[in-house]
């Protein structure tokens, strides 16, 4: 059986390796479920009169990269495609629905653009997807406090961005046109940014 | 580390990911047990964590899947059991490594006969 000190040695190897790909992006679960299975390991080398070393190896940051590299932490090329991709459909899509909409609820305007709702709307999430999806990629490379502190600028960012957006569309009932035109674009080219996006997916596996 | 220790390390680089694989056809098995394994066979491991990137890397290529069962006494293991494309690649390894190993083994062979028997003349 393991004693104290070697208990002690496990916990701090598989802690050291845990915060390693903590900061290389290893999804949480995935940290989870194998730092659990090098636990269970090096209790049992131990167990069976072997040493930690001889399981990681005398460099445990180059172990941990290892095998951080297998696990293939999400890109950060994916995230900002599927952003852009979002981006880029949302108001194009947005728009062309724009007609529709206002026949299902029984106003009479069929110009393609983007009314006030749509206008809060997509200053309330655009903004969030951006911010969500920077703190998913980066949580991930950040230290506790450089974390803490990018939350802090994404929500002075949000706040700086949302209220003016908000205050003026309610105050002039805005509408921004877009030509169908325009809007299809911006649908094909949003389209055609996250079909990319899956097929670079795809094609890592 | 030893200069041996290194070169049988380098060498079992590229077909550890098949001993793997032959090692989890036989029955399913959990990382540790397949440390185990390879150590016993006497192949030259010089850290038997390294063998997790590549079941890592061999799940992902879904030649190998892996579950998760509780153990007594212990922390629950995560067996790795191969799948049907597993089975493919193992045998397309075994090719490779039977053309290979021959070839070597002819090579390095009559190196080993012209040094034993030193320099021949005509």
């Amino acid at each position: 059986m393991a004693d104290q000190r070697q208990t002690r040695e496990i916990r701090r190897t598989v802690r050291r390796v845990k915060n390693y790909w903590y900061r290389a992006g290893v999804p949480r679960k995935v940290r989870r479920d194998k730092a659990e299975e090098l636990h269970a390991h090096l209790l049992e080398a131990v167990n069976d009169g072997r040493r930690v070393e001889d399981v990681v190896g005398r460099d445990v940051a180059a172990f941990a990269s290892e095998w951080a590299q297998a696990e293939r932490p999400r890109p950060l090329l994916d995230v900002f495609l599927q952003v852009v991709a979002a981006v880029t459909l949302l108001p194009g899509g947005l728009a062309l629905l724009n007609p529709w909409l206002n026949t299902a609820l029984g106003q009479d305007d069929p110009r393609t653009g983007l009314p006030v709702e749509s206008l809060a709307f997509l200053a309330v999430y655009v903004p969030a997807l951006v911010g969500w999806q920077l703190v998913r990629v980066l949580r991930h490379r950040l230290t506790t406090q450089q974390a803490a502190i990018l939350g802090v600028l994404l929500f002075i960012a949000y706040a700086v961005v949302l209220f003016p957006v908000t205050g003026w569309g309610r105050n002039t009932d805005a509408f921004v046109v877009l030509q169908p035109t325009t809007a299809w674009t911006l649908v094909i080219i949003g389209t055609a940014i996250q079909g990319l996006a899956s097929w670079l997916k795809r094609s890592r596996r | 580390m030893s200069s041996d220790e290194t070169r049988g390390s380098r060498l079992l680089r590229g077909i550890l990911d098949a001993c793997l694989l032959a090692l989890v056809v036989e029955r399913d098995r959990y990382g540790y047990e397949l440390a185990t394994a390879l150590h016993e066979a006497g192949l030259p491991i010089v850290k038997e964590g390294s063998i997790y990137p590549l079941l890592s890397r061999l799940e992902r290529r879904g030649l190998l899947q892996s579950y998760r069962t509780p153990a007594a006494g212990g922390p629950p293991r995560r067996y790795y059991r191969i799948t049907s494309d597993g089975h493919r690649e193992l045998a397309a390894a075994r090719e490779v490594w039977s053309e290979v190993s021959i070839g070597v083994d002819a090579v390095i062979g009559r190196h080993t006969r012209d040094d034993d028997g030193g320099p021949t003349d005509g």
